[in-house]
């Protein structure tokens, strides 16, 4: 081993912290090297003033008053309830009362929605351009093709649950078609070529099928709008004139 | 009859004093004040002590004292009995010190090296008949003292727990937490530093 060797093992030989076989090279070398035997003697003071380095007597009243100041910090800390006791305490009593305003308001809620469906469900959605003649209750002749805009509920074997798009949606789709119904009845009735068709609004939304029986002499055009539930179906003569550009986009 | 008594009341006050620390630890984890009195008179000196070489003065140590006896009380229901409780004292007093270090940012207000050793030399008096001595290892205290203070935190509390308690490294490791090597590596550092820092200052004692 050399003094450089040496030198960075002489804390650890100062301390016995080396092995035995380490530590009796390091003691061969230094027999031989006064410079690296003085270093050693350096750390062996050094370590001797480490352990004499005892701290002043602490009198019996030091370590009274520490006691008495710890058990008063531990009666305090257990009469006052920590942060997290605190926050604790301030949600154990409301808990409940949480649980029961969020039950109510779930049933509530629950309520107003079954309360609106059933409304939802007793309004006409079916929009009809033919008038029902108040006398017999007969479809009214009428000079014009038949309309019908199909929509009954009665009629829809759709479940209920596909059934609930939003109510403003609804509306908002019926105004739609109503306006186009109108504006296709304002066609129609600038063909003065136009047959007059009796249909019920049954027939013409259960079955599809052409009124009177008369297939031959009767154009039938069905229009589904993007309200699955709206159907407009659009009966019109053979021989009558193609409607015109205007009233393709319906 | 009477003295029979006497003798078997101090019988008995003894046993108590000498009740196994185990047992103590157990019935103060079980809520009995009595025993964690107990256990702070029989502990109390030594995490003073370590506490005063870790900070280096009293107040300080008191009040690391006081908050590591506190944890003690806090968490002692959750030591376990087959460790060695003092390992895990001093586990706490290394701790808490670290902290109050941390807190009062004392590491920033250590003394210098180059500062003069004899500033603040305690004063002897000097009618004692081995003034001289007291007043040179009064001086050999401040010098270590000053030594130890300059030290970084964890290299301190190695030298402290290997060379002025006497514990192992091994069980220097076990109470820091750290490796044996680690920690030889600390001391070994530890050492060299507090030699030069002495060196200096025997230089600086002979060139006055």
């Amino acid at each position: 081993m050399n003094c450089n060797q040496v030198e960075s093992l002489l804390p650890l030989y100062a301390g016995h912290d080396l092995d035995a076989r380490t530590a009796g090279r390091i003691s061969m070398h230094l027999q031989s090297c006064p410079a690296c035997t003085d270093a050693a003697a350096e750390y062996r003071d050094t370590r001797q003033l480490l352990e004499d380095f005892a701290p002043p007597e602490f009198s019996e009243g030091t370590f009274a008053g520490m006691r008495q100041v710890v058990w008063r910090q531990i009666e305090t800390e257990s009469t006052t309830p920590s942060f997290s006791g605190l926050i604790g305490a301030w949600f154990r009593p409301r808990l409940g009362w949480a649980v029961v305003t969020a039950v109510l308001l779930v049933v509530f809620a629950l309520g107003i929605y079954f309360m609106s469906d059933r409304r939802r469900g007793q309004q006409p959605v079916a929009v009809n351009s033919q008038e029902m003649d108040a006398g017999n209750g007969q479809p009214k002749q009428s000079a014009l093709p038949a309309f019908s805009l199909a929509a009954s509920r009665e009629n829809n074997s759709q479940p209920l649950s596909d059934q609930r798009p939003p109510q403003k949606r609804m509306q908002r789709t019926e105004v739609r078609d109503r306006d186009r119904t109108s504006s296709v009845a304002m066609i129609a009735a600038s063909a003065p070529q136009a047959q007059p068709t009796t249909s019920t609004p049954n027939d013409s939304i259960s079955s599809g099928a052409a009124v009177n029986g008369d297939t031959q002499k009767t154009l039938r055009m069905e229009i589904q709008t993007k309200n699955p539930n709206i159907r407009i179906i659009w009966l019109a003569p053979r021989d009558a004139k193609s409607p015109t550009p205007n009233s393709r986009g319906i | 009859m009477a003295l029979a008594l006497e003798i078997q009341l101090q019988g008995n006050v003894l046993a108590r004093n000498q009740t196994p620390l185990a047992l103590l630890i157990e019935r103060a984890a079980a809520g009995e004040t009595a025993a964690f009195e107990q256990i702070m008179i029989q502990s109390q000196q030594r995490v003073m002590a370590m506490s005063w070489r870790l900070l280096g003065n009293e107040a300080d140590a008191r009040d690391a004292c006081q908050e590591v006896f506190l944890r003690v009380y806090k968490h002692l229901r959750h030591f376990k009995q087959d460790r060695d409780f003092f390992a895990w004292l001093y586990r706490i007093t290394v701790n808490v010190c670290r902290d109050t270090l941390k807190k009062r940012h004392l590491q920033s207000q250590t003394r210098s090296i180059d500062a003069d050793p004899n500033d603040s030399v305690l004063e002897i008096p000097a009618e004692q008949a081995d003034a001289e001595e007291t007043l040179l290892q009064a001086q050999r205290r401040e010098l270590i003292s000053r030594a130890i203070a300059m030290l970084p935190f964890k290299e301190r509390a190695s030298i402290i727990l290997r060379d002025v308690e006497g514990h192992s490294t091994e069980e220097v490791a076990r109470i820091l937490k750290s490796s044996s090597t680690t920690v030889r590596s600390q001391i070994s550092s530890a050492r060299r530093k507090i030699r030069d820092y002495c060196r200096r200052h025997q230089t600086m004692q002979e060139s006055q």
